[in-house]
Order: structure tokens, then C-alpha cells, then sequence
């Protein structure tokens, strides 16, 4: 599925549409854009903070 | 909570691991924990169904002000966060004070958390116990339920598989 046009994008929505994003993944695009540069910036530092410490973790639980 | 919040993971997680709430995480962040190179910015989460379960879910949804999430709305759309309207949803997407969380009683492909939990791995992450779908498991629901985005993330997640040499 190609992503949507949407007017609330501007000029945005010609990219999104060029890569072809899934509906789900603009959905989630369109909320980050909502978001500041400083949040967007923090949500996705916690994220990797997260992802890394659990990575390790996994490795762990296996052995 | 009048704008779309940031996501948190370990906040998200804290929440629920102090209301003692039995799940198993699952989608794009579970795929992540297992080596994906795809961020995601949402928690997927299998509850357990079993009636204290329910309860304490529901007492940490308040905690986390969660909301059912909608477009146009970025603080999302007040509902009644009880067990009885947990205990009669498969499916809920909210929006709470610390970024997206879905939960999924029935993931596709799967039949729920009993299943997901027999082969899920228990890791500590930032001092929170979180039980984590195996990843053979995030890639059967993937595979069922078949969205763009699964059908981008499949690939990468077999080739992970494969090297770990994980059960098929």
C-alpha cells in the first residue's frame, strides 16, 4: 500500500509518497511531526537507550 | 495530556511492571530487541487474560492515562478503562502519557499469550522484568498478519533467525 496524500503534510507528502510507506508507517509520521525537534530528538534516544540495554539483555537470558 | 507524547519505553514498562501486569512484548520493538535495525516508537504488548491480570492492566491503563488513539486527535479519545471493557476488546491502540502502546490479546498467527509466553525470553532492561516474544514468534505473527510494513521487516528478521540457529 502506497501512502496517501494528505494536506496537512505541505510539501512532505511528495516524499512520503516516494518511498512508499505502508498507511500505519505515515500514521506514525504525521504524529512525529506533531511532535517538537527536541522531543523527537529525546523519543528517539530513549528509544535506542532501550533497545541497546535490551539487546544486551537478551544475549544474557540466552547465554 | 494535550499533545501527542514522546515515547519512553522504560517508563511505558515501569508502569507495568509495578502493577505486577503479566504480557509479552511482541511487534517491531520485540523485533528490535532481537537485532531488527528498525526503530519503532510504539510497544506492542500480549496480556495475559487471566481475571487478576485484567485487573491489574486496567489499574495501570489509568496510571498511564491511556487513551484510544485516533488521527486528528493527538491526546487521543478518553474510554472506559475497566476490566470489563478489557475483557471484551481483542485489540486496543492507545495513546498514553509516555507514547503509543497497542494491546493485542490474539496476536495474528498466534493464540495469544499463553502461546507467546512458552517460548518468550525474560530480560531485565534498565532494572524493569520484561518477557519478550521469541523471535520465531514475532515473525509467524508478522507473517499472518502480513502488513507493508511485516512484509518490509520479514527478511531482515529470517536472516536474524537464521544466524541465531533459534528454533523454526
Amino acid at each position: 500500500m502506497s501512502a496517501r496524500p494528505n494536506e496537512s503534510l505541505d510539501g512532505a507528502t511528495h516524499e512520503l509518497q516516494e518511498v512508499r510507506l505502508s498507511a500505519d508507517e505515515v500514521a506514525i509520521l504525521e504524529r512525529n511531526l506533531r511532535l517538537t525537534p527536541e522531543q523527537r530528538l529525546d523519543q528517539l534516544v530513549r528509544a535506542v537507550r532501550f533497545i541497546e540495554e535490551g539487546r544486551a539483555a537478551v544475549k544474557r537470558a540466552r547465554g | 495530556m494535550a499533545d501527542a507524547p514522546a515515547f519512553d519505553p522504560d517508563r511505558i514498562f515501569a508502569v507495568l511492571a509495578a502493577h505486577r501486569v503479566e504480557y509479552v512484548l511482541i511487534g517491531g520493538l520485540a523485533a528490535a530487541l532481537h537485532g531488527s535495525s528498525r526503530v519503532t516508537t510504539d510497544a506492542d504488548i500480549t496480556p495475559s487474560r487471566e481475571p487478576n491480570n485484567i485487573e491489574r492492566l486496567a489499574a495501570a491503563l489509568v496510571e498511564l492515562d491511556a487513551r484510544i488513539r485516533t488521527e486528528g486527535v493527538a491526546e487521543g479519545l478518553a474510554f472506559d478503562r475497566s476490566p470489563a471493557l478489557l475483557r471484551s476488546v481483542s485489540m486496543l491502540n492507545l495513546v498514553t502519557k509516555f507514547g503509543e502502546v497497542d494491546l493485542s490479546f490474539e496476536p495474528a498467527g498466534t493464540s495469544g499469550y499463553a502461546d507467546l509466553r512458552e517460548h518468550a525470553i525474560e530480560a531485565e532492561i534498565h532494572g524493569k522484568r520484561v518477557m519478550i516474544a521469541a523471535l520465531a514468534d514475532v515473525i509467524r505473527s508478522k507473517a499472518a498478519a502480513n502488513r507493508p510494513k511485516d512484509r518490509l521487516a520479514l527478511p531482515e528478521l529470517r536472516e536474524l533467525l537464521a544466524k541465531m540457529g533459534e528454533r523454526k
